[in-house]
């Protein structure tokens, strides 16, 4: 009776609804439907609408912190519990202030120490002062007592809470050596402790978050951090922006950025301009300080070539078809006289806006917006030379502000939760990934998760491989197939991956799987798609037109989606 | 009492194979799961990972640098010019380049990661090479003096070393199974009489010494044989049981032990039987519960000397005799040019640390490689960590000599001040993952600054044993040294001293936990009194023991 968009739109908004919520709806438009005025059922519970959420952070020397941290948290989502698993470097303390339920799983090092990963958190509990009367809590300690001071890190962590008035869920655990038997007696005392209050929330996921359309915000930069590691040919950072206020956006959103250029490019361009940075000059009818206009509005880097003819034009003088960063040009071919300026400018396009997708959660990630931006590098006339917009972004300094736009892209959604996703990405393509993965880890998703991945060098270029272990060992990331061309045991492109997959891809696609593609165009596009088209040419004994006709389909009704660039 | 976690994943190991073959092709990691990271070590590898980069690696959302370290199987760290090139070229293409001489004669590479442990292993299997229980609970490399002019019987020494090394091999083919892809023989049997499916509670050592020098250090192993020789004919073998270095801070239950001589057996066939039988007993005796308990030194002293003794006596059906009487004179390398009584020419080179690669004082690397290109003499290691170019014959010995000269090393090795020469300190950080202060990468520069306290006081000449580790499991042997420093803490470190110059006696803690400063001080007083109230010969070990007994 409803088209498929249709009807996939009114499943995305059903599975986001709660009972309650569902429940009103179906009066309104029982109501909508017999008398064209909506019926009124009463108000969605608020405080149903609070989801219960525990986060895991652990502090680990040799690894077995991690382990019992991932068993708990494996376990805590088996349950039906959403669950943030976190190595504590990674959690920054004020953090403490947003979560309602913390376990933390901690190991002694030394005289009593907490492990490097996790003396940040371990300080702040103790130099704080802000009450956490709001946080439930629970303390796996380990240690071990052939040492004076056994479990002493978890000790104090747990009394430093406790002076902080929050909550012990459970009393703190200390696990000797042989630690599992402890451990895993806690875990299951932290399930029954936990479940009777998760089960009666579970169900109230309420996030009917709209995205908003062009209006504009700004985000200022929290970390920028590279994720390459040494001797990498790559760079490719993860930038953390803090949101002033909170942004509705969903997985698979990219944002809007105008780059700005350097002040020191400006000024020099001013300088052979004989302009002043506070004189005013026009711009599309608009006026402007100088050094504004060419920071932030003004394509001044790698002029397009029409703009150079039109410049010889304006001089009358003979310039080869070529493409020059403007303070060459006018280094080169300078102005006669002072009052040119405007005339020049006049000539210069705007700066275009960037799209990059957005690689944080709303639920994983609340208050943040992440992206992962490569630092693109090309030649031109014989010169190596960065990209305008991803150097800007790349060198951007915490504390800098941001202006930005969130830009829906419509047909990079991210599926609904209890359908499976098979997710294919090069490079930063894993950015929306990153996003698809975080949400449904923190959401509970019922669908099954797979991930193609393809880079480089398996050591240093592995974007986001602590998250994705984790996502895998606690059972939310159900396969992952990588392709990295160095320090593997066999080097296989990302296509011949899923060739290699073929069977096991085709079921899920039978079983009604959403694939998404994210990487470069070319060639990893191309082959991606050559490849999808053979499976489904051999599996369904087709040719390849009816092949590519049953991607076309299944890219119509949203289950095959590309990001490429 | 409950076995330890260790125990079960040995039995449950498949003969050494657990899960190996599926951890090397998870890709998500670069390490092994956690039960294989135990088998591994059988296999003659640590999984490890670089310390210096942990912060760093999290920062960037990456998992630890991970990386594995390999031993070879060398019994009496003997190896061929042939052998020496493919080590030098599987270095270089698979790890960080350094050949590292251990302290037990053989050697090993750090950093290969797990795609290229195959290609690693299978690049030493075709220079007859292996790395088959190098590590893990097991016997481990067989050590023997070094020095072939020593004695001539140091041929006859080193072929039973190889002899011991052969029959406690672990039966299973894991190693070439997993590593090399060996096809499963049909009518191989992999049951193993003397390991089991259990091998043995904890890691076993063994070295053989030949009289006057102790240069293998034999009484800090589990198992130690002394050879006995009358008119230049090897007669039999003393035997010392429950040597052993490791302790752990704060856990009194643990101390260092060196071996006690409970006998002589005659020949080599009644030796090899009792060698043998030590282990068995070892195996059914030792603590499988706790492991900080199960080295063979905690089951002679629960057990008791007599114990054994009738125990092997009873198992092997030999006599043991009461021990022959021994002197070990010194406990040292002989550096440069010998000449044994065949002949032929050794050369011993300083290798600092053990870590053969090419620095600001030696390009020793490349000169080791260039000399076994030669192909005119035999490689053979210390326990010293030193490198010994062997069997030289007389129309060699000047090209080699001129190679040696040319890339600095003998110069490095003849310039090198005695107490360098005569220090030795075990890896630590950045891959080991017990590791609580720096040695290996910290003794040379500290060295530096002890030289000149020494000079200070005249002690230029004497040959100071000083040794260094990171933790107190004794890798360096701290604690038979004449001085040592054993980490506690990073930059921290407990001062021992009154260890005697032979490796007779253990020493004792001086100072807790200081650093380098304080350190520093110390030493200067303690040789300012060395110098003024030494008796005639006194070894700064004896005289540090009379000081510390008289207190």
């Amino acid at each position: 009776m409803l088209a498929p968009a249709k009807l996939d739109a009114l499943h995305n908004f059903i599975e986001t609804s709660t009972k309650e919520e569902l429940l009103w709806i179906s009066g309104y438009l029982a109501g909508l439907a017999t008398d064209g005025t909506a019926g009124v059922v009463g108000s969605v519970n608020e405080s149903a609408l609070k989801q219960q959420t525990i986060t895991v952070v652990y502090g680990t020397e040799t690894g077995n912190s991690k382990k019992v941290a991932t068993m708990a948290a494996s376990k805590l989502k088996q349950h039906g519990i959403k669950t943030k698993l976190l190595a504590a470097e990674n959690f920054k303390p004020e953090q403490l202030y947003k979560e309602s339920n913390l376990v933390i799983s901690v190991s002694t090092q030394g005289e009593g120490e907490p492990p490097a990963n996790a003396k940040g958190l371990y300080d702040f509990l103790h130099a704080t002062q802000q009450s956490l009367s709001h946080l439930r809590y629970s303390v796996l300690a380990l240690g071990s007592r052939s040492y004076p001071l056994f479990c002493q890190a978890g000790v104090d962590i747990d009394s430093q809470l406790r002076r902080l008035h929050a909550t012990p869920l459970l009393p703190i655990a200390m696990c000797d050596d042989d630690f599992e038997p402890v451990a895993e007696a806690w875990i299951t005392a932290l399930l029954s402790t936990i479940q009777p209050t998760a089960n009666t929330q579970q169900e109230t996921v309420a996030q009917s978050k709209k995205a908003d359309g062009k209006k504009s915000f700004v985000a200022s930069l929290g970390v920028n951090q590279m994720l390459n590691d040494r001797g990498s040919n790559k760079e490719v950072h993860h930038l953390e922006f803090d949101l002033a206020e909170e942004l509705l956006y969903n997985p698979g959103n990219a944002v809007g950025i105008v780059p700005e250029n350097t002040a020191e490019n400006v000024n020099r361009i001013l300088a052979l301009l004989k302009l002043h940075p506070q004189d005013r000059v026009n711009y599309k009818g608009e006026t402007y300080e100088a050094f504004v206009l060419l920071q932030k509005k003004l394509s001044i880097l790698h002029l397009a070539s029409g703009v150079i003819k039109k410049y010889a034009d304006f001089l009358q003088t003979e310039i080869p078809e070529t493409r020059m960063d403007l303070y060459d040009l006018l280094r080169i071919y300078p102005m006669q006289n002072e009052s040119q300026a405007q005339a020049l400018i006049d000539i210069l396009n705007p700066i275009s806006p960037r799209l990059y997708t957005i690689s944080s959660s709303p639920n994983a990630h609340p208050g943040q917006l992440h992206l992962t931006a490569a630092l693109h590098t090309f030649e031109s006339v014989g010169e190596q030379r960065n990209g305008f917009a991803s150097s800007f972004l790349t060198q951007l300094k915490p504390g800098q502000q941001l202006e930005m736009f969130l830009h829906q892209q419509k047909t990079f959604q991210i599926p609904r939760s209890d359908r499976h996703l098979v997710m294919i990405a090069q490079g930063t393509g894993i950015s929306p990934f990153r996003s698809f993965m975080a949400e449904r880890d923190a959401i509970g998703a019922t669908g099954h998760n797979w991930l193609f991945f393809g880079e480089e060098d398996f050591v240093a270029d592995f974007y986001y491989q602590s998250e994705i272990q984790n996502w895998f060992e606690t059972g939310s990331l159900h396969y992952v197939n990588l392709a990295f061309e160095k320090n593997r045991n066999q080097s296989l492109q990302v296509h011949e991956l899923i060739l290699k997959e073929a069977t096991r891809l085709w079921q899920w696609i039978e079983t009604g799987a959403y694939i998404f593609v994210s990487g470069e165009k070319e060639p990893m596009g191309k082959e991606v798609e050559n490849a999808l088209q053979q499976i489904i040419m051999e599996k369904k004994g087709v040719n390849s037109e009816d092949a590519g006709a049953f991607l076309k389909q299944l890219a119509k009704d949203g289950r095959y989606a590309k990001e490429l660039y | 009492m409950k076995p330890s976690p260790v125990e079960k994943i040995k039995i449950e190991s498949k003969g050494l194979r657990g899960t190996l073959k599926e951890s090397l092709s998870n890709d998500l990691t670069g390490a092994v799961s956690d039960a294989d990271a135990q088998v591994i070590k059988f296999h003659g590898m640590y999984l490890q990972d670089d310390r210096d980069r942990r912060d760093e690696r999290a920062a960037k959302k990456l998992e630890r640098l991970y990386s594995f370290m390999v031993r070879l199987r060398l019994p009496g760290g003997n190896l061929t010019p042939e052998q020496w090139i493919a080590t030098h070229h599987i270095a270089g293409e698979h790890s960080t380049g350094v050949i590292k001489i251990t302290t037990r004669q053989t050697l090993q590479l750090h950093g290969i990661i797990k795609s290229h442990i195959k290609p690693t292993l299978q690049a030493f299997n075709a220079a007859h090479l292996d790395s088959i229980a190098t590590c893990g609970d097991i016997n481990r490399n067989v050590a023997a003096s070094s020095h072939p002019s020593f004695s001539p019987i140091h041929a006859q020494v080193h072929a039973y070393a190889d002899k011991i090394s052969a029959m406690l091999m672990p039966k299973t083919r894991a190693w070439y199974d997993i590593w090399l892809d060996e096809e499963k023989l049909a009518e191989y049997s992999e049951d193993d009489p003397l390991y089991q499916d259990r091998y043995l509670p904890r890691k076993f050592k063994i070295g053989i010494a030949i009289p006057p020098n102790n240069d293998v250090d034999v009484l800090t192993n589990d198992l130690a044989l002394i050879a006995i020789i009358e008119n230049e004919k090897l007669l039999g073998y003393n035997i010392a049981i429950g040597g052993g270095l490791s302790q752990t801070h704060g856990n009194p239950e643990t101390y260092p032990r060196l071996a006690t001589v409970i006998g002589f057996t005659a020949g080599e066939d009644d030796t090899m039987k009792a060698v043998y039988e030590v282990l068995t007993i070892q195996r059914d005796y030792g603590n499988r519960s706790d492991r900080k308990q199960a080295r063979l030194k905690y089951t002679v002293d629960k057990l008791g000397v007599d114990f054994f003794k009738n125990e092997i006596e009873k198992r092997a059906g030999i006599v043991l005799h009461p021990a022959k009487p021994f002197a070990f004179t010194e406990r040292k390398d002989l550096f440069g040019w010998q000449q044994s009584e065949n002949g032929l020419w050794h050369y011993t080179v300083f290798v600092e640390n053990g870590r053969v690669t090419d620095d600001e004082n030696a390009a020793t690397k490349t000169a080791l490689f260039e000399i076994a290109q030669g192909g005119n003499c035999l490689f053979r290691f210390t326990s010293n960590q030193n490198a010994i170019i062997a069997d030289v014959a007389e129309k060699h010995k000047l090209q080699i000599d001129s190679l040696l000269e040319h890339y600095g090393v003998k110069s490095f090795t003849e310039n090198a001040s005695q107490i360098r020469k005569h220090s030795m300190a075990c890896v630590a950080f950045n891959t080991c993952p017990l590791a609580l202060a720096e040695a290996q990468r910290y003794l040379p520069s500290f060295i530096s600054k002890v030289e000149p306290i020494i000079a200070k006081h005249g002690l230029q000449q004497e040959e100071i044993i000083l040794r260094m580790t990171g933790c107190p499991n004794g890798c360096g042997r701290s604690v038979a040294a004449e001085i040592g420093f054993i980490g506690t803490a990073y930059g921290k470190y407990n001062m021992q001293i009154g260890g005697d110059r032979n490796g007779e006696r253990l020493n004792q803690l001086h100072k807790q936990n200081i650093g380098e400063e304080e350190i520093l001080i110390e030493l200067d007083k303690l040789f300012g009194l060395y110098k003024s109230q030494r008796k005639p010969a006194e070894t700064f070990g004896d005289f540090a023991w009379r000081m510390l007994q008289s207190i």
